[in-house]
């Protein structure tokens, strides 16, 4: 891809480095918890390049160092990713054709595909999918490893509220199509149902839950 | 140390993850959509990211988040509906949640 020819905003790609470095800073923390909990090296740079999905590689993580089985850990962490089936069919036109298509596939998240949809025209849509997908896969293991290897310094992503920043960006970058009722209608009906669910359910089917809300779908309310 | 069973698990996932995202790519490129399926198939992906939005700034787990964290998301919602460039959106909601736990609000 060449970089001269990105048909972005500038303040969209000021956005997706700054989700990056965020990642990033999540990345040193996880890596050193990993290593804090006695995981060797390799166990983390796996999970980090192979995975490549945060929420999943934590609750593994977590998972195996409370004594759990490491293929419960990963059936958890399937539930997790889930949601990228739904993220799939949605962005199967950024993801590209061909041989392109496999690498696609695996920077596909929640960053990538927000970035992706929220963008106005095709040309925009692959090239935010894939410069945001593209940076997280390099950043986040190199953080990961980072971490890990720095060990005892755990950023603290609370203190810093990195924690309020993802669902902020994810909120920001759809805010666009919730203006419209055709989207507003199911998503808000689908988030409710997913937050009424959360306390009762494994992590990861509440987020499916809001697929539900998509039964109040209707194209016609669109025009206005 | 149950090395094997780890290496197990992390190509369980590993491969798991990879066949989830290729078989929703492989079943959009094959499906013949109407404009109405494919307009209802990107409001999909809204409504998930919504939800996941919303679940990730009002739980931890299984438990509430706190209330910093939730001003500073809605801080962000209020930033965006008033048009405010990403940029500042994102580091309003960090500043905002940053500031109130500096004074020791959860």
């Amino acid at each position: 891809m060449r970089l001269g020819a990105v048909p972005l905003d500038r303040g969209v790609i000021k956005a997706i480095f700054l989700v990056c470095l965020a990642d990033g800073i999540v990345g040193l923390s996880y890596g050193s918890l990993a290593a804090a909990e006695g995981f060797p090296l390799w166990v983390p740079i796996a999970l980090s390049t192979l995975v490549l999905a945060g929420a999943s590689e934590f609750l593994f993580i977590g998972i195996v160092a409370g004594g759990g089985s490491p293929l419960t850990a990963a059936a958890a962490g399937l539930l997790v990713n889930a949601r990228h089936l739904p993220f799939g069919i949605a962005v199967k036109d950024l993801v590209g054709k061909g041989s392109r298509s496999l690498l696609g596939c695996h920077i596909m998240n929640d960053e990538s595909v927000v970035f992706g949809i929220s963008q106005p025209k095709l040309a925009q849509r692959r090239a935010a999918y894939w410069i945001c997908g593209l940076g997280i896969f390099t950043i986040w293991p190199l953080s990961v490893i980072g971490g890990a290897v720095i060990g005892r310094f755990i950023p603290d992503v609370s203190a810093i509220a990195l924690d309020a920043v993802f669902p902020a960006i994810l909120i920001a970058l759809i805010f666009p199509a919730l203006r419209q009722r055709r989207t507003l209608i199911p998503a808000t009906l689908g988030t409710t149902l997913s937050v009424l669910a959360t306390p009762f359910v494994p992590a990861g089917m509440p987020v499916l839950f809001s697929l539900l809300g998509l039964l109040s779908w209707r194209e016609c309310k669109n025009a206005k | 140390m149950q090395n094997n069973l780890i290496i197990g698990g992390i190509a369980l996932l590993a491969v798991g993850t990879y066949a989830i995202r290729f078989a929703g790519y492989r079943l959009g490129s094959r499906m013949q959509m109407s404009d109405r399926a494919r307009n209802m198939l990107s409001d999909a992906a809204t409504v998930l990211l919504l939800a996941v939005a919303v679940t990730t700034a009002l739980f931890e787990g299984t438990h509430f988040a706190g209330v910093a964290r939730i001003a500073g998301v809605l801080f962000a919602v209020f930033l965006a509906w008033r048009r405010t460039p990403l940029i500042l959106v994102i580091i309003g909601a960090a500043l905002m949640t940053a500031l109130l736990r500096y004074f020791g609000v959860p």
